[in-house]
């Protein structure tokens, strides 16, 4: 027997109380001089037996329930070794991913681990979390699994097992696998038999309480968190979002398997500088899974943007002013200016700029706008009217001609999945007709028209936007539509915020664009790093590939959040009938330890019971009973 | 008004009567024959409002005065209402022959430091010889504990009655109790029949008492049993377990009284019933006597059974 709780074992002499309360009422029973015993003995002789009995059984039912508590605290188990697994040779793969932290599953999967390396002569260990490396060495091995924390990184089985099998192709060395057997953990298919007989100590329930923090988002004035309830059975949490040093609380209920949005106020601050970044966290009440209730977020959340509208005679800027009037709580602070006062403004004052017709402007504009793009603006070009070849808009993209149909043409694919458009539909914009609109090729296509030329393009590596439509009646009735106004300010939006990306999983590659070659420093929450930065093209950049810890990155006034991959916190085992579908055979599956905490809170329960029904029933049997004779 | 006042004045005399018939009080007094003129005093002050007013111990009749008779015996209040002269008559028999029989066994030493069953039982033979004294009766006293330790034969003197008090007093509790063998050698001691007062906490085997008190009936005595017992005695009332040490024996026992004391108040209970069903059938007058009850009950329980043997 072992115990998870060692330490509670120096209070298991505390169980021996009631005997000694016994003894000791004992010795100071008080003594008193009664003028006969005689009735007293012939009452006493028919209950002595029992009261004997009584008393005794009263004093184990104590000591016991006492017994079972204390001992209950140092949380004993029973270990098991897998049957027939004696071999000189092991390869132990050991799941450290930060589903494993569940419960008591870490201290479970490393004392199993610690078994089998005890067990062997020449055993090796390997790490989900780092594939790469194999460890030897029994000494190695044991400091290594006495120091060992689960990592915040995502269970990735299939790496660790294909190193193994590898590995273990020489010499056949049988392999043990230590792991809660996550649905996400392994391919569906496609893993190659293992040469050796693979042993799974499988830690996985199907039963288990955990809730966890998605996606953290900015939704025009609200910070938005999806809350994730991964376990089959409803649960209430409290869940706080800490941002400047002060909180904000909401409790959320949710249905078994669900996820919902918790909205918290997005006070906007006034912030100089071009853009900035807010950061701070969203945490859940505690759970039995503690990393997946912390999420991380540097978000853009500005003051008032100025947004320029560069005019052209040719078309009106009349619509897209009557969305952003309308739209008083956004951010934005419109001005609009004609295309010839563009040269004597200094852009640098506006993060969002607007064109309205892309023809209208002159080569030496486009300088401007390619400038400023590159010094980190973000830019909504319409080019609706047709361009001639040589506009400048095709140093970002390849103009085609005009599409100018004799009736209209509609729109046939929507990308849902972009941050722009992920809360439309695709029949949202069904009913929507296109009278004119600029054919151009290149970008990322965000919306396309049924013939197949794109409406809303997204020009990689720029923060730019461009609308092959004119927001007019004579080129689209999209302006008299539902779906415009929000289309307007989800582009500008995005504009304003995803100047760079700032949320990355734990392991992910963070790029994150620097002025100049100069060496930085990043700050991590493990500390600063100073990094060089790499040539571009387009811009230098540092790349930073140690994200192994969650939080915030910093550098200079750009900020990255760092978080655990929320889908690690579905603990959900693979099924069985699923699992030979990934190549693997199991050769022995097994429980490492019978838990034996449940039963012994079950027996002083039991004892505490029995103790009252002997009490009560005293009680209630003295009432009742004549004296025999 | 007159009415009022008088009868004001009988109340009051009567509340302080009964205050002296309480044990408590006493036991502040100091001398055996104060206690019992005290007790016997308030006992027949509150008489006069009981259905025993005339009772042949007190006065039988007015007669008128005649030459001869002592001036002190002329009821004065007669003389203010009628302004003649009439005598008091007092009843006074002889012919009593009344045995005192307390038991002194160690059990009666109970609980000690306090007024205990000996000390009540003392008080209470006390009173019932100065009562029965006053009736110019014969007492004698017999103070037993498992064999006879003191007899005093019957004699209806004031030296002799000296004697008793100063007997009682001198009576210090010890020894077993064989109340059964003691009652039988004492039946056979009393040749002459008379009144047999036994005052005891009868703790002995119950079968062997109720021979012993019937075999004072087959030799033609009137018996009045006093039960004296203690209210502990009776309920068993104590807060925690205890070693119970006999008085009498010394044996020890460990009981649990909040345990048994629902079944022991009802064998208490059982025994008592016994004792006075046993009793009822030989025609002896059985009173149970907790400390607590004051010494009238006793004394009426007497009354009533000297006036049926008169």
């Amino acid at each position: 027997m072992r115990f998870l709780a060692p330490g509670f074992l120096l209070l298991l002499p505390l169980a021996l109380l009631p005997v000694l309360i016994h003894l000791l009422s004992r010795l100071r029973l008080r003594r008193l001089a009664f003028p006969s015993l005689l009735l007293l003995q012939t009452v006493r002789r028919e209950r002595f037996s029992w009261l004997r009995l009584r008393e005794l059984v009263l004093l184990i039912l104590r000591t016991l329930a006492l017994l079972c508590l204390l001992f209950a605290l140092t949380r004993p188990y029973l270990p098991r070794f897998l049957p027939g697994l004696k071999s000189e040779d092991l390869i132990v793969i050991l799941d450290d991913s930060y589903s494993m932290g569940y419960g008591s599953r870490w201290t479970h999967a490393r004392l199993a681990a610690q078994q089998f390396v005890n067990a062997a002569k020449r055993p090796r260990l390997i790490l989900t979390s780092q594939p790469d490396t194999f460890f030897t060495g029994p000494k190695t091995l044991r400091t290594i699994l006495d120091t060992l924390t689960p990592s915040p990184a995502a269970a990735a089985l299939t790496p660790a097992l294909i190193r193994a099998f590898t590995e273990s192709r020489t010499g056949t060395p049988p392999l043990v696998l230590i792991t809660d057997l996550q649905r996400s953990a392994l391919p569906e298919t496609g893993l190659s038999q293992p040469p050796a007989p693979l042993h799974i100590v499988h830690l996985g329930r199907p039963k288990f309480v955990n809730a966890g923090i998605g996606r953290l988002y900015l939704d025009n004035n609200f910070i938005k968190a999806e809350i994730i309830n991964h376990s089959s059975q409803p649960i209430t949490r409290t869940v706080r979002l800490y941002r400047n040093g002060a909180f904000e609380e909401q409790t959320i209920n949710l249905a078994p398997r669900t996820t919902a949005t918790v909205s918290f106020s997005a006070h906007r601050t006034a912030q100089t500088g071009f853009r900035s970044i807010d950061t701070g966290f969203v945490q859940l009440s505690a759970d039995s899974l503690p990393l997946d209730d912390t999420r991380y977020f540097a978000l853009n959340i500005p003051a008032k943007v100025p947004l320029l509208i560069v005019q052209a005679p040719s078309a009106s800027d009349r619509y897209l002013n009557l969305v952003l009037a309308a739209d008083t709580a956004g951010p934005f602070l419109p001005t609009t200016v004609h295309r010839p006062e563009l040269h004597s403004l200094d852009l640098s004052r506006y993060p969002l700029l607007i064109t309205t017709d892309a023809a209208a402007l002159q080569p030496g504009d486009w300088d401007r706008i390619d400038f400023y793009l590159a010094a980190g603006g973000a830019a909504l070009i319409i080019a609706g009217n047709p361009l001639p070849e040589l506009c400048g808009l095709n140093r970002y993209l390849k103009i085609l001609g005009t599409n100018h149909p004799a009736g209209f043409l509609t729109v046939a694919r929507v990308d849902t999945t972009h941050p722009i458009l992920n809360i439309f539909h695709p029949r949202d914009f069904a009913p929507t007709r296109f009278f004119l609109t600029t054919r151009l090729a290149g970008g990322k296509s965000l919306m396309q028209l049924a013939s197949g030329d794109p409406l809303i393009v997204e020009v990689p590596g720029k923060n730019l936007i461009v609308w092959a439509f004119a927001p007019a009646p004579f080129a689209t009735d999209l302006v008299f539509k539902a779906p415009f106004a929000p289309l307007l300010i989800r582009t500008l939006n995005y504009l304003t915020t995803t100047a760079y990306r700032t949320d990355y999983i734990v392991g992910d590659t963070v790029t994150l664009p620097v002025k100049s070659l100069a060496p930085v420093t990043l700050s991590t929450p493990l500390g600063n790093i100073l990094i060089s930065p790499q040539p571009g093209p387009p811009r230098p950049r540092i790349v930073f590939a140690d994200t192994r810890s969650p939080g915030i990155y910093r550098l200079d006034s750009i900020a990255i959040a760092v978080n655990p991959d929320a889908q690690e916190g579905d603990l959900t085992p693979i099924s069985d009938n699923l699992l030979p579908r990934t190549g693997i055979t199991i050769q022995t599956q097994a429980v490492p330890s019978a838990d034996l905490t449940a039963p012994l809170l079950f027996l002083a329960l039991l004892a505490f019971l029995i103790e009252m029904v002997i009490l009560v029933s005293e009680v209630f049997f003295q009432k009742r009973s004549p004296v025999r004779k | 008004m007159l009415t009022r006042k008088s009868t004001e004045t009988t109340h009051h005399r009567h509340d302080a009567a009964q205050w002296a018939l309480k044990p408590e009080l006493v036991a502040k007094l100091k001398g055996i024959d104060l206690k019992a003129r005290l007790v016997v005093e308030g006992f027949l002050a509150g008489l006069h409002r009981s259905p025993y007013k005339g009772f042949s111990v007190e006065f039988t009749e007015h007669r008128p005065y005649m030459p001869g008779d002592e001036l002190k015996r002329i009821d004065w209040r007669v003389y203010g209402r009628t302004d003649r002269f009439f005598i008091r008559e007092f009843e006074e028999e002889t012919n009593l022959r009344a045995y005192l029989l307390l038991d002194a066994s160690g059990s009666m030493h109970y609980p000690p430091g306090t007024i205990t069953k000996l000390d009540y039982s003392r008080w209470l033979a006390a009173s019932l010889a100065y009562l029965l004294n006053r009736q110019k009766d014969s007492v004698g006293l017999v103070i037993f504990t498992d064999r006879i330790n003191r007899y005093i034969p019957p004699r209806a003197t004031g030296a002799h009655l000296r004697i008793i008090f100063r007997e009682l007093e001198n009576t210090k509790p010890g020894g077993d109790t064989s109340l059964g063998n003691t009652l039988h050698q004492l039946a056979e001691r009393l040749k002459r029949r008379g009144l047999v007062i036994i005052i005891s906490d009868l703790w002995d085997d119950q079968t062997q008492v109720l021979a012993g008190l019937r075999h004072f009936r087959a030799r033609k005595h009137e018996l009045l049993l006093f039960h004296i017992f203690h209210p502990d005695e009776a309920n068993l009332n104590f807060p925690t377990p205890l070693l119970m040490r006999d008085l009498e024996t010394g044996a020890e026992l460990t009981i649990d009284p909040r345990l048994i004391k629902n079944r022991y108040q009802e064998g208490f209970r059982q025994r008592t019933a016994e004792f006075k069903k046993g009793c009822n059938e030989a025609h002896i007058d059985y009173q149970p006597l907790s400390l607590a009850t004051p010494f009238d009950q006793a004394l009426l329980k007497y009354l009533e059974c000297r006036r049926r043997l008169s």
